[in-house]
């Protein structure tokens, strides 16, 4: 199987259970916490566009800040870091699923 | 410049060497996926343009037009004599006779570079996710997924379990209540609460009867005959749903008597 379909099933296996997430978060009856579980969970297309959203934000920042700009090809660590801090985004929100009522 | 034309002349051009992608993309110092990219129509990189047409075997511009020119055909006329012409060769400064043309320059120049170990541009990633990435995404779901079909079965079976109907023994567990003074300077007035437990089950035909014993303060002993007084709180609703109260109210004779105990004497209902 190439990436893009193993990309793809993930991806349709994190959509899954951001919406199993969502109905026991309802079932629950933590109403309030559905604002909070819909941000979080909206990171999904994020972590799989990560690369071209950090790209696309490099340049960005290049065009403002140099007169030649480069690339904006991001670095492994720009990278690697966007990538951990989006998946904490995603534990997180699959967190406030799991509580009880409060 | 056209992408589909240079792309199609790439293809025609590598196959005619008799050569596959991975071979060709090798020989150029590039990624499959990148020459694939050119062959579908992207104009490849001003980078790769000297490594593709040195193994294509075509001139830059043959490839950056996609057409191949056909060598160029002069007439030869005969009206200069092999003596001019040796003659104007010997009053050519030496420099100009050794001077090469610039592609013949430029084809010396790249078969001198070595081309295997050329640092061409790599994309660092690509969108989607990472081998590592994706084992701890189905991890951290299936993890998510059992938890959530766990703590539904058992919210499923305790409510399967239920006892179906509320009795005197079993009302404190469904059941909360409270006696609150309606006035705290002069507290003979008393206001009965019941309210249904978080995480308990809707009572339907509910009636309860409670006993509320009432103490006398310490201070007032000397004041009042009447140590201990009861009185009876009665509830009635036809469907108790979840964080609902019921409110009865009651009056002790005289202050000074402070609410000591709660005592379910009647509990009916159905859960």
């Amino acid at each position: 199987m190439d990436k893009k379909k193993k990309d793809i099933k993930l991806l349709i296996f994190l959509c899954i259970t951001a919406v199993v997430g969502l109905i026991n978060l309802i079932l629950n009856g933590n109403r309030v916490l559905i604002f909070a579980y819909v941000v979080a969970m909206s990171i999904i297309p994020v972590i799989y566009f990560n690369y071209s959203l950090c790209k696309w934000e490099n340049r960005w920042e290049n065009r403002w800040k140099e007169k030649n700009p480069g690339t904006g090809e991001p670095s492994e660590l720009r990278l690697s870091v966007a990538k951990i801090g989006e998946w904490i985004i995603f534990v997180i929100g699959l967190i406030l699923a799991l509580i009880p009522k409060i | 410049m056209n992408g589909n034309r240079i792309g199609n002349f790439i293809k025609a051009k590598r196959k005619e060497l008799n050569l596959t992608v991975e071979e060709f993309a090798a020989a150029v110092g590039a990624p499959a996926f990148l020459v694939l990219k050119w062959e579908e129509g992207v104009p490849p990189e001003i980078d790769y343009l000297l490594p593709i047409s040195t193994v294509l075997k075509v001139e830059t511009k043959e490839l950056l037009r996609g057409v191949e020119t056909e060598p160029e055909q002069f007439e030869t006329v005969d009206i200069v004599s092999t003596a001019d012409t040796q003659q104007a060769a010997a009053t050519l400064p030496e420099t100009k006779k050794k001077e090469k043309g610039y592609y013949e320059q430029l084809r010396e120049k790249i078969s001198a570079t070595d081309y295997s170990n050329y640092e061409c541009f790599e994309p660092t990633g690509l969108n989607g996710f990472g081998d590592t990435e994706r084992k701890f995404g189905y991890v951290i779901c299936s993890i998510m997924l059992a938890l959530v079909l766990l703590i539904n079965a058992i919210n499923l079976i305790s409510w399967l379990s239920r006892p179906r109907a509320l009795t005197v023994e079993n009302c404190k567990e469904y059941l909360q209540f409270e006696v609150v003074a309606m006035n705290y300077t002069n507290n003979t007035e008393y206001e009965v609460r019941l309210t249904r437990k978080p995480k308990s089950y809707d009572v339907a035909n509910l009636r309860v009867t409670v006993e509320i014993t009432f103490e006398l303060l310490p201070i007032f002993d000397e004041y009042k005959e009447e140590k201990t007084i009861i009185r009876e709180a009665s509830f009635s609703d036809d469907l108790l749903l979840s964080g609902e109260t019921l409110k009865a109210y009651i009056t002790v004779s005289h202050i000074g008597y402070d609410e000591r105990k709660i005592k379910v004497v009647y509990a009916e209902g159905e859960m």
